[in-house]
């Protein structure tokens, strides 16, 4: 079976696909602000001609140099193409920093690989008694492992652990806007706006939180993003440092594979909690957050791991372990291939399909690595010239989600929150975590409710469900219990902390006073319209709200005196070489929506490139004219040429 | 400028001015024929659903069968559970280049909701149906009861997406149980969730559903079907009636999977002659057949524009009627 898998999978048609697939995967993936879930959904409508095998490597080689490729600009620049390559910046954009780009991308190829490849092993070995496991997983053991996560989250903004609980509050008070989480027929917070009742994408809040915050940051340090002159590292040596270090990899694949083979859990929470544990337990632990190879190893390998892991749930139950595989699934329905229990029973074709996915990771890694040299020049580009063709992908990838351009101004306005938060070092990290684990809590919450006939005990009979409530209790009070039993106090690294960056321009604790203050309303705001919901509806926004307004006015209470002592201190601000004012690039953002909305996408592009460099201090026409007027043409022959629903001319011309 | 120069600039100048001319006339005259530019064709829910398979099957099938084979681009519009892509549907502009795919049950669920506004169903354009298939009443093996006698009275816990609620109570109301319904997010996971023994019953359509029943290693039981008549592909599985619930013919109705393709309220007439008569071919090639089949569709009994009408409109005063039902619920 597995020779004629391969011997399959090896035919020239199928290596064309799975090379093609790889290169228009690589493209996407690089593109900051569109990710493997938009590669895929894209390429799906072109695979229905093929044969159902060639469309799978097809599809899957997508999917993984999607993932991949997300990584080369979450490490250059800071901006990640979707969530799941979010902590793959918080080590990876220092080494870049340092020069060390090169490698960094070296590391994400051979960790991608590595991650990968485990993954496929588990995928071909044990995928039958590991579906049997993931079947008895349900929804109140799903309820303890959202618990579990968010007291991870936490726990690892120590330090900051007041700003990370409210931020989490934040994140789970935006998960609450969408459907109500019993029956889903009605909706709650939607304040009468139609995108707002089935609740805001991810990708929305992900790219304003993180790659606009980014990019007000370039577009205000202008220059170039790295000031070292020439990279003096090989991508090659990626490999000696993901390999040196064995244990970081088995830990971070355990997670990954973990994560991906429970259904439902999703790719950004392993890479996540990948590098979450491994900053717990490394032995680089202080280096974490300026550049630790073993940061961006752990996050690499834990994506690679649960990519193809989540395959396992997709192929053998059925159920889509991410966005990404519920899209796979469907290309694998609409060519007569039944994903569920009886998939390993279609003869050669499974094993074909594995041979690919093998094939699939291969190749990535050897393109990985021989491309990583070219892209990493990308971080000597002027900032004033890449900070605008970012937010022009970014206006790209938030639209195509829904096609709508109230998502476009939402994700500017997550843009301000995400830029905020920088500025008075909240971890955006835990509101991410928050707006992820929002659903998965609630929603699994009532559903256990239900399925144990309204009482509580079924949290604490199933067997499961108790060890997992346990260890998170455990976890929690860890930090506590452990300086009585060890009698040391052991400085535990705070993840977030580090992720200060960007000069403070202004006195941060005036700003962080009046955001306080806001956030203060905001959470007084939920827990008066909480009250109009019915008693289900309304429960998690209330406790939520009481959690947050207690944090806040400790936080508060906290902040008071630490401002008379500033005062004292009287410290002079930082002068900072200011290219373009944070306030100046949001009302260029702001600008660009409105053109959007009235001129079109490639209308309004062509003038926001321009000016936005020009502002920036990028004034070579010679370059410019063409660079922004072809990106217009690029745009329209996109939505002609691909079917995306793109508004060619907005108003201007009805369709 | 020569002589010569000035004839050949003079030439070119006047063929170049025929050519602009023609192509002038060509235009018009094509734009009297419908259909002359890409057919938008909106999915309400996102790529990879049921909605979406049947529709990408179908759309080069439509492009064969209309007079000028135009491109149909199919858009995904997902938002607000099919809110979003049934009132682009019901608003969009009545000329042929806007038609979509939706399911009955969901117009008339989001019309009881009060989700449609002043939006009548009634006014739309039935072109087709894609797909029929009953639901079939599955039973977990790790379940307290044994069969439907067991359940009357008793609180019986129902699997299900949250666009069948309205199904379970009217199975819970003919069976004389009471319905605790625990949401899941697709049918695969409800499926799981069943044979975990974590909810009692669910219900799906038959043809994309089966599998799962068989897979199971005995852990789904099927108990009953609703249809008026045993089903040829599983003649061993008794009817509702046989197993004593009295589902009336307008629920039997609600009782199944089945989408239709639809078309701005307003369309005029000629327009709609070409959509319906290609529409109409189109479903009844046997290679679409086959590829539905291949994906799990089936496709009879195949319904003329009128019986689609009337389908969808019975499945919408079924709604109605039992409105008082959802209230509750919600």
């Amino acid at each position: 079976m597995w020779l004629e898998g391969f011997l399959i999978a090896l035919k020239p048609i199928n290596l064309l696909y799975l090379l093609l697939g790889n290169f228009i995967g690589l493209i996407i993936g690089v593109l900051p602000a569109v990710g493997p879930a938009f590669g895929v959904a894209i390429m799906l409508p072109f695979t229905f001609g093929m044969d159902p095998v060639s469309a799978l490597i097809f599809l899957c080689a997508i999917h993984a140099t999607c993932a991949y490729g997300d990584s080369i600009t979450s490490i250059l620049m800071k901006t990640p193409g979707s969530s799941i390559s979010v902590p793959s910046c918080w080590d990876g954009f220092p080494l870049t920093q340092k020069g060390k780009g090169g490698m960094a991308l070296g590391i994400a190829a051979v960790g991608s690989f590595a991650g990968g490849f485990v993954g496929w092993l588990l995928l071909v070995a044990i995928a039958k008694p590991i579906t049997r496991f993931a079947i008895e997983i349900g929804a109140p053991e799903y309820f303890a492992l959202g618990v579990m996560a968010l007291g991870l989250v936490s726990l690892a903004s120590k330090g900051e652990t007041l700003k990370g609980i409210l931020w989490a509050c934040i994140g789970l008070s935006i998960s609450f806007v969408g459907g109500d989480p019993v029956t889903g027929l009605t909706s709650r917070f939607s304040f009468g706006v139609v995108w707002l009742e089935g609740g805001i994408p991810i990708v929305v809040s992900m790219l304003g939180l993180f790659a606009m915050a980014q990019v007000t940051n370039m577009m205000e340090q202008g220059e170039t993003l790295v000031q070292v002159k020439e990279a003096k590292d090989s991508a090659l040596s990626g490999f000696w440092e993901v390999l040196r270090r064995p244990l970081t990899l088995a830990r971070s694949a355990v997670v990954g594979l973990f994560i991906g083979v429970l259904p439902a859990l999703g790719t950004t929470l392993a890479s996540v909690t990948g590098y979450l544990v491994e900053q717990k337990y490394s032995r680089e632990k202080a280096e974490f957050g300026q550049g630790a190879p073993a940061g961006l190893v752990a996050a690499e390998v834990s994506k690679g791991a649960c990519v193809v892991g989540d395959l396992i749930p997709t192929f053998t139950l059925g159920i889509p372990g991410s966005i990404t595989a519920a899209i796979l699934m469907g290309a694998l329905i609409i060519h007569g291939i039944d994903p569920g229990p009886r998939f390993m029973t279609n003869g050669s074709m499974p094993y074909a399909v594995f041979a690919g996915i093998l094939l699939t990771q291969a190749c990535l890694l050897v393109t990985g690595i021989s491309v990583a040299k070219y892209f990493a020049k990308i971080v000597f580009v002027p900032n004033a010239l890449l900070a605008p063709l970012i937010v022009t992908l970014c206006f790209l990838g938030s639209y195509a989600e829904r096609n709508t351009v109230f998502d476009v101004g939402l994700m500017v306005t997550f843009g301000l929150v995400g830029w905020l938060s920088q500025r008075t070092q909240y971890p955006v990290v835990s509101m991410l975590l928050g707006i992820l684990l929002g659903p998965l809590v609630e929603v699994n919450f009532y559903r256990s409710l239900r399925v144990g006939l309204g009482s509580y005990t079924i949290f604490v009979t199933r067997p499961i469900t108790l060890v997992l409530l346990l260890m998170t209790v455990a976890f929690m009070s860890w930090p506590f219990v452990s300086p009585y039993l060890r009698r040391k106090k052991e400085a535990e690294t705070p993840v977030f902390e580090k992720q200060r960056e960007g000069d403070p321009s202004t006195n941060p604790l005036g700003i962080e006073l009046a955001l306080l203050f806001l956030v203060l309303i905001f959470f007084g705001l939920l827990q008066w319209g909480s009250w109009q919901y019915r008693r289900e509806t309304g429960m998690f926004p209330k406790v939520i709200s009481i959690i947050g307004l207690g944090v806040g006015i400790y936080h508060l209470l906290i902040l008071i005196p630490r401002i008379v002592l500033r005062r004292k201190q009287k410290v002079p601000p930082i002068p900072v070489n200011l290219c373009v004012p944070p306030w100046l690039s949001f009302s260029l953002f702001g600008l660009y929506v409105l053109f959007f909305y009235f001129i079109g996408l490639p209308a309004s592009t062509v003038l926001f490139l321009l000016g936005a460099s020009w502002i920036g201090g990028y004034r070579r026409l010679k370059v410019l004219l063409p660079l922004t007027v072809g990106t217009g043409i690029c745009l329209y022959l996109l939505a002609r040429g691909l079917g995306i629903p793109l508004p060619t001319w907005g108003l201007l011309i009805p369709r | 400028m020569s002589a010569l120069q000035k004839m050949v600039w003079k030439r070119l100048m006047i063929l170049l001015f025929a050519a602009a001319s023609f192509v002038g006339m060509a235009g018009l005259s094509e734009a009297a024929i419908y259909p002359d530019h890409d057919i938008t064709f909106i999915v309400p829910f996102k790529p990879g659903g049921g909605l979406d398979t049947q529709a990408r099957i179908l759309a080069p099938f439509l492009k064969k069968y209309l007079p000028q084979p135009v491109n149909i681009v199919v858009e995904n519009h997902t938002a607000a559970g099919g809110k979003v892509g049934a009132l682009k549907v019901f608003d969009a502009k009545p000329d042929g280049y806007t038609i979509g795919i939706l399911s009955p049950n969901s117009v008339a669920l989001l019309s009881v909701m009060g989700d449609l506004g002043k939006r009548n169903p009634a006014d739309l354009i039935y072109l087709c149906r894609t797909g029929h298939a009953p639901y079939m009443l599955v039973l977990s093996s790790r379940s307290r009861f044994k069969n439907i006698q067991e359940m009357r009275g008793q609180k019986v816990k129902f699997g299900g997406t949250t666009s069948v609620v309205f199904q379970g109570a009217l199975i819970a109301k003919e069976i004389g149980c009471e319905m605790v319904f625990v949401t899941y997010d697709g049918f695969p996971e409800t499926a799981m969730a069943t044979m975990r023994g974590d909810v009692d019953v669910f219900f799906f359509n038959w043809d994309s559903g089966i599998k799962h029943v068989n897979a199971s290693e005995g852990k789904l039981q099927m108990i009953t079907i609703a249809s008026q008549n045993r089903l040829p592909e599983l003649p061993n599985l008794p009817t509702a009636k046989e197993v004593g619930m009295a589902i009336g013919p307008e629920e039997m109705e609600v009782m199944a999977a089945g989408n239709i393709v639809l078309a701005p309220p307003g369309l005029p007439v000629d327009v709609r002659n070409t959509l319906e008569k290609a529409v109409q071919t189109a479903i009844r090639d046997p290679e679409l057949e086959n590829r539905m089949k291949q994906a799990n569709y089936t496709m009879k009994p195949i319904l003329t524009p009128k019986e689609t009408r009337d389908a969808a409109l019975g499945v919408h005063a079924t709604y109605v009627k039992n409105k008082s039902m959802l209230e509750k619920i919600k």
